[in-house]
């Protein structure tokens, strides 16, 4: 079965901000799938509680842009139950513009799950800070994978929750050290889609080609917002030149 | 001592090197001229000056996020006589260079240097270092950048602690200084150090106060 997921926590997003996202995969994805929001307040018929265990490690001075709560979804056979270890699944964070067909996602070669690589990102300032825990080539905006490939994501955070906490200060650092390969991607735990897939309305497309910010690509599967980390805090349906697109 | 035993193929190793990442690693050239300031050799031979007090030979050497190792790895093998060091630093970079700059001491199999991160509950110590017994020297020049020392020691000490180097900073304005400690005794504390041979304060020629303590 496929699953299509979000993560909806605290205040920032409100369940119109859930439908809007769910409008958008149900006009953009032929195949069949059931969606799901896990989310710490549930009100709609889709919306699974979140669990809270890892809220104790959370620091909030050091982690104010950490988006742990997305890890529990890579716990799936405790969230969706047994029989979803050999389920799909695709995650979106609730604050993306999808412009096409999102069925491509169904379709990639799945010997590796896909993690957003920011081709945005000069790959060698990322390589120049790397030891200095920032400039991740990384975005989990939009994540896919199958059955139980990113249990092993989850028992790593879960068995080293105190040293992840307190060193990272975004899940995609995190990942960055952890499960990919800077230099090497065939080497990484994760792949990132290809180039001319994803691109991010805040820092453009692909690094040195097409760097052209807050700009629309409709010929693109998917803009992302995402840029708190970076002191914006501008929800994208307060962008006219998004707003009419949903 | 307030200089390094600079052995002519140390200057043949550390020329090749800087030429190698300035050809091939432009955008890395300033950050290994960063690891060569006043400041940063002055950490190194306080550490030096001090640990000569309390022992003067090593055999089997960890190096916590040594970076490019450089000048440490000197000091180990020409004054400590260390037979074995290896460097433990995430950055895969920062292993390569390494490895140019102390590439004699590697074709001596003096040298090594692992990616591995030792905070992992999954990453262990290297196994060459069995070869060479027990370790029975710990340093980590950069506490400010990581965990507690304490949870390192407790994965990967469990039966036997090696002597500790540690030194840190209160100076916080860096992003990347996740850990800055306010005292040498908060650093020995994060590290659960009871048997304190050493701790002190230095204040290096950039301003910045340097925290050291040596203990086990």
């Amino acid at each position: 079965m496929k699953n299509i997921l979000c993560v909806k926590w605290g205040d920032k997003y409100t369940s119109q901000h859930v439908e809007k996202l769910k409008q958008q995969v149900e006009k953009h994805c032929s195949y069949d799938f059931n969606f799901y929001c896990l989310t710490d307040k549930p009100e709609k018929e889709y919306d699974i509680q979140l669990p809270t265990w890892m809220d104790e490690h959370y620091i909030p001075e050091k982690n104010f842009f950490w988006a742990y709560r997305k890890c529990y979804m890579f716990d799936q056979t405790k969230i969706f139950g047994d029989d979803s270890a050999n389920d799909e699944f695709l995650f979106f964070d609730i604050d993306v513009l999808i412009h096409n067909s999102i069925d491509p996602l169904w379709e990639l070669p799945m010997d590796k799950p896909y993690i957003v690589r920011g081709w945005w990102n000069d790959i060698k300032n990322c390589q120049k800070n790397y030891g200095k825990l920032k400039s991740t080539p990384l975005n989990s905006s939009v994540v896919r994978w199958n059955g139980l490939q990113l249990h092993r994501v989850y028992n790593h955070i879960r068995k080293n929750a105190p040293m992840v906490f307190f060193t990272y200060r975004t899940i995609d650092n995190y990942f960055n050290h952890f499960f990919y390969n800077i230099h090497n991607e065939e080497e990484s735990f994760f792949r990132g889609y290809p180039k001319g897939m994803i691109y991010s309305w805040y820092k453009g497309n692909i690094f040195d080609e097409d760097m052209e910010l807050k700009k629309l690509r409709k010929d693109h599967m998917i803009c992302l917002f995402n840029n708190s980390a970076s002191g914006i805090d501008e929800d994208m349906n307060d962008i006219s030149e998004i707003n009419g697109l949903y | 001592m307030d200089y390094i035993k600079y052995k002519k193929y140390n200057s043949n190793n550390w020329m090749r090197a800087l030429s190698y990442v300035h050809k091939e690693k432009p955008h890395l050239f300033q950050r290994v001229l960063d690891s060569f300031t006043e400041s940063q050799l002055e950490s190194k031979l306080w550490l030096n000056n001090e640990l000569n007090k309390i022992q003067n030979e090593f055999n089997n050497v960890v190096v916590v996020g040594g970076w490019y190792c450089h000048v440490l790895t000197n000091i180990l093998i020409e004054n400590f006589n260390a037979q074995f060091v290896c460097n433990y630093d995430i950055d895969i970079d920062s292993k390569m260079i390494s490895y140019k700059f102390n590439k004699t001491y590697k074709d001596e199999g003096k040298f090594f240097t692992s990616a591995r991160n030792l905070f992992s509950v999954y990453e262990f110590l290297e196994g060459r270092h069995q070869q060479h017994g027990p370790v029975d020297l710990l340093i980590n020049p950069s506490c400010e950048h990581m965990y507690y020392m304490k949870d390192l020691l407790k994965k990967q000490f469990k039966y036997a602690r090696p002597l500790c180097v540690l030194q840190s900073t209160d100076n916080d304005e860096y992003d990347d200084h996740i850990n800055c400690v306010k005292d040498p005794q908060e650093l020995a504390d994060q590290a659960n150090l009871i048997d304190i041979k050493y701790m002190g304060t230095k204040k290096l020629s950039n301003g910045m106060n340097r925290f050291m303590v040596i203990g086990r």
